[in-house]
Order: C-alpha cells, then sequence, then structure tokens
C-alpha cells in the first residue's frame, strides 16, 4: 500500500484512512511523555499538570492542540522518514518577471540562505514585493530536490500566495493546507500551510519558510515555535520574514543565532512615511460625550474637502459606533462605514472602499495587514491602546503610500498618552528609514 | 489567571461586593459570561414527557407515539435547550474529547437531579469502542458528587457508527443496545429511579434503557439529560 502520507509527517491512529495496516518500516512512538506531576504532548510541546487534563482509568489528554484531534495515552503517532521522492524538474519557474535591483540583491541573498540551510530572518518593509524575492530561491530548491513549506499564521495569507506561486510554478503540483479545507492531504515537494498545519508534521522540510512570523498567532506561541523546529529536518534550514521582527527575534539576531538582511526600502524605492504623533488625552471621555479632539476634527476636514481618501483605526469594535455618532455631530452630511472581524458585510466594505466608491473607511486592527489600497493616509485614534502592538502599528502605518503614483502619506495617531509600543514602532520605522537612505 | 474552556479568553475573577459579605462559597467560573449567554436553560412550560419546551404544557407529538408504543411514558427533565452552543459544546466535549469540559454544568447538572430524590442512579453507559477512543463516559464524566450505580451495560455488538451519526430514521430502528447487570431486579425494584443520558433527541436511547428497568417493577422512573 502506499504508505506517501506519512512521509516526514506524525499522524495519530485516528488520523490514518480506514483499515490501513501500517507496514514494518512504519516507526510508531507515544504521544505524550509522563513524568512525575506533569505530562507533555509530544507533538505541541504543551505540558500540563496530570490533575487538569486526567481521563478516567490513568489516562491523559493534551488539552492544547485539541483542534487538530486529540493527542492522548490513548494513541500513539505513525511517522515515515522524509524520502524526498519527487520528480526533478530542472527548472521550475514559470514566471516571467522583473527585479528592482534591490530586491535582486535581496533575493541573491535568501537564495544563497536556503543552499546552504541557514536559519535567516529577511526584514522587507510593508510592501517591498517579499513573494518575488523568493521565487529564484525557491526554484533553485527544488531542482535539487528539496522538500519545501512556506507557513503563515494567516489563513488569508496562504489563500492569496497560493494562487500566485502556482502561477510562477506551473509545471509543480502544490499541496495548499489550512484547518477550513476539505481537500485531503497530498504529497507534494512544495506545501503551503497555516502554521498550525506544521504540528503534523515531522523532520519533514529542508527548507521551511515562514511567512508574517510576527503576526498572531504565531507570535509568541511556544506550540508553534516548537511545531516550526520539528517540521524541519535535523539538516534543514529555514527563512522568517516579517516587516516588523519582534523583540525575541531580534534578540537571536543580535546573538548571532540566525543571519539577517534587510530590504529596508520599498518597491518603488522610496522610504516608509513617518508616523507623526498628536496628544489627545482626554478622547476616551470626548468620545464617550459624542466629542472628537480637534485635531482630529480639522485633518478629517481637510481630507474631505480635498478628497483625499484614509483609514481610520479605533482600538475596539465598541469605539466604532461612538466614533460614527461623535462624527456625524461634526459632519451631519458625512456618510461613514465602519468595518469590524465580525462584520458580514467585511469584504464588500473593503472592496467598496477598494473601488473609491468611498473616501474613508473606519475599522479595527483587521485591516492591519495584508490590504492595499492606492493613495491613503491613515489615521488612528487611540493608538496608545494595549490592543496594537507595536508590530501592528508599523503595519498600520505601512498602509500609506504603497503605490508609485503617491509613494508619500500621511500616517498621523491619536494618543491618550506615549506608550511603549507606540515609541517602538516609530523607532522602528526611523531604524529601516536610516537604513533605506543610505541606499537611496 | 483562568481561561476560559471554550473560547479561551481571560476570565475576569474579581468579586463583586455581594460575594465578599455573603456567606455562600464562592463558585470558580469555568465559562465566559459571554459563552454562558449563548445557552438556552430551558423553563416551564415544557412537554410533560421529554421536558421540550412548548407554548403550552401538555405532550408532544413524539412523546404521545412513545406511550403507545411502550405503554407508559418516560418523564424527562433537561438542562438545556439543543441550540447551536449546546450543539458546539457536545462536539467539543464528546467528539474532539476535551474532558476537562465536564465540570462547565456538573453543578446545575447535579441540582436538576438531586431536586427529583431518586433512590437510585443509572447513567447511559458507552460502547467498548469508545472507552478505547474517547476514553471517558461523557454522562458519567458530569456527574460529580452523586452517587449512581452502573446498571446498565451496553453490549458489544461492534457498532462503530455512532448514534448521533444517524439519521432520524435511523436512530429509531435501533436495536436494544444494553442489558442489566447483576442484582438489578433487586436494586430497582420498587424505587424511584433517574436515567441520566447527555442529549435527548428522539428518545430512541432512553427508552431502550426504560424499557430493561420497567422490567423490573421500579416504583417511579424518571430520566435527566443536559440538553433536549
Amino acid at each position: 500500500m502506499n504508505e506517501d502520507f506519512l512521509y516526514g509527517r506524525r499522524l495519530l491512529i485516528q488520523e490514518l484512512p480506514l483499515n490501513y495496516k501500517p507496514s514494518d518500516q512504519v516507526g510508531i512512538s507515544p504521544a505524550m511523555e509522563l513524568k512525575k506531576t506533569m505530562i507533555r504532548c509530544t507533538r505541541c510541546n504543551y505540558t500540563s499538570s496530570i490533575s487538569e487534563v486526567a481521563l478516567p482509568q490513568n489516562q491523559y489528554f493534551c488539552p492544547k492542540c485539541i483542534a487538530l484531534g486529540r493527542v492522548s495515552t490513548l494513541t500513539k503517532f505513525y511517522h515515515l522518514p522524509e524520502p524526498n521522492q519527487f520528480p526533478t524538474v530542472a527548472d521550475p519557474l514559470t514566471w516571467q518577471g522583473t527585479l528592482s535591483p534591490l530586491q535582486q540583491q535581496c533575493s541573491l541573498e535568501v537564495c544563497h540562505c536556503l543552499q546552504r540551510h541557514f536559519k535567516h530572518l529577511l526584514w522587507a518593509v510593508t510592501g517591498a514585493g517579499k513573494t518575488e524575492m523568493l521565487f529564484a530561491a525557491i526554484s533553485q530548491a527544488l531542482s535539487r530536490g528539496e522538500r519545501l513549506a512556506i507557513a503563515s499564521p494567516r489563513v488569508d495569507v496562504c489563500l492569496e500566495l497560493y494562487p500566485r506561486l502556482q502561477l510562477a510554478f506551473a509545471n509543480i503540483e502544490i499541496c495548499l493546507l489550512h484547518g477550513r479545507q476539505d481537500e485531503p492531504y497530498s504529497y507534494r515537494q512544495l506545501t503551503i500551510c497555516t502554521t498550525h498545519q506544521l504540528l503534523r508534521f515531522y523532520h519533514a522540510f529542508d527548507n521551511l519558510i515562514v511567512d508574517e512570523v510576527d503576526a498572531f498567532p504565531y507570535a509568541e506561541n511556544q506550540q508553534l515555535y516548537f511545531a516550526t523546529q520539528q517540521a524541519i529536518k535535523p539538516s534543514g534550514g529555514c527563512l522568517f520574514l516579517t516587516a516588523t521582527p519582534g523583540p525575541k527575534l531580534l534578540r537571536q539576531v543580535k546573538r548571532k543565532e540566525i543571519g539577517i538582511s534587510y530590504l529596508p526600502l520599498r518597491y518603488h524605492g522610496h522610504l516608509l512615511p513617518e508616523i507623526k504623533v498628536k496628544l489627545a488625552p482626554t478622547w476616551r471621555s470626548q468620545i464617550k460625550q459624542k466629542k472628537l479632539p480637534r485635531t482630529l476634527v480639522q485633518a478629517i476636514k481637510i481630507r474631505l474637502v480635498q478628497h483625499r481618501p484614509f483609514l481610520l483605526f479605533v482600538p475596539h469594535v465598541a469605539d466604532l459606533s461612538l466614533f460614527k455618532i461623535s462624527l456625524s455631530k461634526y459632519f451631519p452630511k458625512q456618510e461613514c462605514v465602519t468595518v469590524h472581524a465580525a462584520d458580514k458585510k467585511r469584504l464588500e466594505k473593503v472592496q467598496l472602499m477598494r473601488d473609491q466608491k468611498i473616501l474613508f473607511l473606519v475599522t479595527t486592527s483587521i485591516l492591519e495587514r495584508g490590504v492595499t489600497f492606492p493613495d491613503i493616509d491613515v489615521l488612528v485614534l487611540g493608538a496608545d491602546d494595549n490592543v496594537f502592538s507595536s508590530a501592528a502599528l508599523v503595519q498600520i502605518a505601512g498602509r500609506a503610500g504603497r503605490s508609485l503614483s503617491r509613494p508619500t502619506g500621511d500616517v498621523l495617531f491619536w494618543l491618550g498618552s506615549y506608550s511603549v509600543n507606540v515609541r517602538a514602532a516609530i523607532k522602528q520605522i526611523k531604524f529601516v528609514n536610516q537604513k533605506g537612505r543610505k541606499l537611496q | 489567571m483562568i481561561q476560559c474552556l471554550l473560547c479561551n479568553t481571560i476570565i475576569d475573577n474579581q468579586l463583586s461586593l455581594v460575594q465578599i459579605l455573603s456567606f455562600k462559597p464562592i463558585v470558580e467560573k469555568t465559562i465566559c459570561d459571554d459563552c454562558a449567554d449563548q445557552f438556552e436553560y430551558l423553563k416551564p412550560p415544557f412537554c410533560d414527557g421529554c421536558g421540550k419546551k412548548q407554548i403550552v404544557e401538555e405532550l408532544c407529538s413524539d412523546c404521545q407515539m412513545w406511550r403507545d408504543k411502550s405503554g407508559y411514558l418516560l418523564h424527562n427533565r433537561s438542562l438545556l435547550a439543543y441550540n447551536e452552543a449546546t450543539k458546539q459544546f457536545m462536539q467539543q466535549y464528546k467528539f474532539a474529547g476535551d474532558f476537562r469540559l465536564r465540570q462547565v454544568f456538573s453543578d446545575e447538572l447535579r441540582h436538576l437531579i438531586n431536586d427529583l430524590h431518586a433512590d437510585l442512579i443509572i447513567p447511559i453507559p458507552v460502547n467498548e469502542y469508545t472507552w478505547k477512543t474517547r476514553g471517558f463516559n461523557q454522562v458519567v464524566g458530569m456527574l460529580n458528587n452523586i452517587n449512581y450505580e452502573n446498571l446498565l451495560i451496553s453490549k458489544n455488538n461492534n457498532q462503530h457508527k455512532l448514534q448521533s451519526h444517524k439519521k432520524r430514521y435511523e436512530r429509531l430502528f435501533t436495536k436494544q443496545p444494553f442489558k442489566l447487570g447483576d442484582q438489578s431486579l433487586k436494586k430497582i425494584k420498587d424505587k424511584k429511579i433517574i436515567l441520566v443520558d447527555d442529549v435527548y433527541t428522539t428518545g430512541r436511547t432512553l427508552y431502550h434503557a426504560a424499557d430493561l428497568v420497567q422490567s423490573c417493577q421500579p416504583s417511579e422512573l424518571m430520566s435527566v439529560t443536559l440538553a433536549r
């Protein structure tokens, strides 16, 4: 029987096909490791206290990764080592585009890293054209017969990457894996998956590329870090991509545990717009009294008069309606469209903005990454709120000035008070711009 | 820091003034208020037979069928209505196998059972296949601080298809899956018996169990389920 679904993977009994009898080569390992008072899940490495996760009759389960099928002492893991059984294609890249000189240089560095199986961080600013820079490296790795995966914490990023890569590598079959799909798993040389799906792999990939490492839920998630390590072969390499590396990654860079390359300029060669800060210490109480900070009203008025589109971010979903009411006091005739994560018309509203049918959109942090509107300004009310991490703020600022026709845009933050996250975001943008200026 | 067992948000466990000043024991929350609001508790008027929520207190058509078929009526009481939240809850508890969820409704279920003042409580058993894969009986798991006796035993007829995976007509034609344990006749005779199950859907499972108990002539027979 064909057992390729076990190559480089560790599956539970209940994940195997019905009536499947494992051959002698299949390695069977216990699913959990029992210590005195703790029990460790070998899939996600989470250690729970045994009193919390006990089943009757001295059995235990792992509550942390239960969404992928329960790991318990009642079941075992089945595994086959990765044999790299792929037909070799000499030059699989069918993409015809060209890279800017800067992109070209980064692309060469990435090629080098994947070839030598380095652990590496590619810090490219928002809107730098990261995906295109990977093509050459992926192509070389594929022709070397390596197994590759591109993982991202976000499903929508995976869904967006899949058609782009399928187009760039037209003769290579790609496997797309995420939690919301019905298609079965297939053994392919190139896999695109969410970071959660990596939990099912074990020593599978010669090179693993993790996109948007700073995004939820990957950032600060010990289970997913562990999954990443487990999914790579012991001799394999790993490339992290991000526009906003967190302190943990940067510490690793400082200790020289991982290499780093920068791409501080956008694809059109301009710097990131820098954040301008306005203090509005009483905006919370103002918005409750249906008022807005005067400077914010002015900023909105100018943009309405000059017909300049903008995005306005507020911290919480509850603030959306408050803002809408307040705004109608100042601009009674102005239509105000708000959008949040659970909004049923979310996609339609974003499309309205994209088609320039509306001048502005009021939103929460759901639009922080992955969306491109051509010539917009970005306004953030209450940027010091805890929901905005410094990575989120840099991403939000990165929505501005993405097009060649208007490479600059205003980024204005209204704060109740200076917070650590705002400072860090400002510092990070200044830092990459400093690097960028040297290259301009 | 306590996380909600259903949605993983952090539960704010600040004590209210009433809690501090009252002499009642403090009940630790297992799920957050947002999740708790999704569940619908059943209140009268409901069907006298199955405990389903109804506009007037009368026998629903299903229960009339059961009365004609079995010759008696099982008086069932349930805690929750079987809505989307309950469905999700059962999915996570039974099928995903998150045994921690047994605590969520165990207190309320205990109050419901204790109010009925029974002599003997019998949980519906699970079959051997379920024991091997799930590793727990979802009904017994919820019976916290309640004395019960496993007088019903699942006949191992190698039935891998779960009752909840069947269509309605398939469920209604399921054969008797249980048998009685030792000394059942002595223990059941002239006692008030309560059968406990997780969900009352068609009533087939509970009526199978009730048929066996009824044959031992209890003084009264009722049933309690988490959801209806």
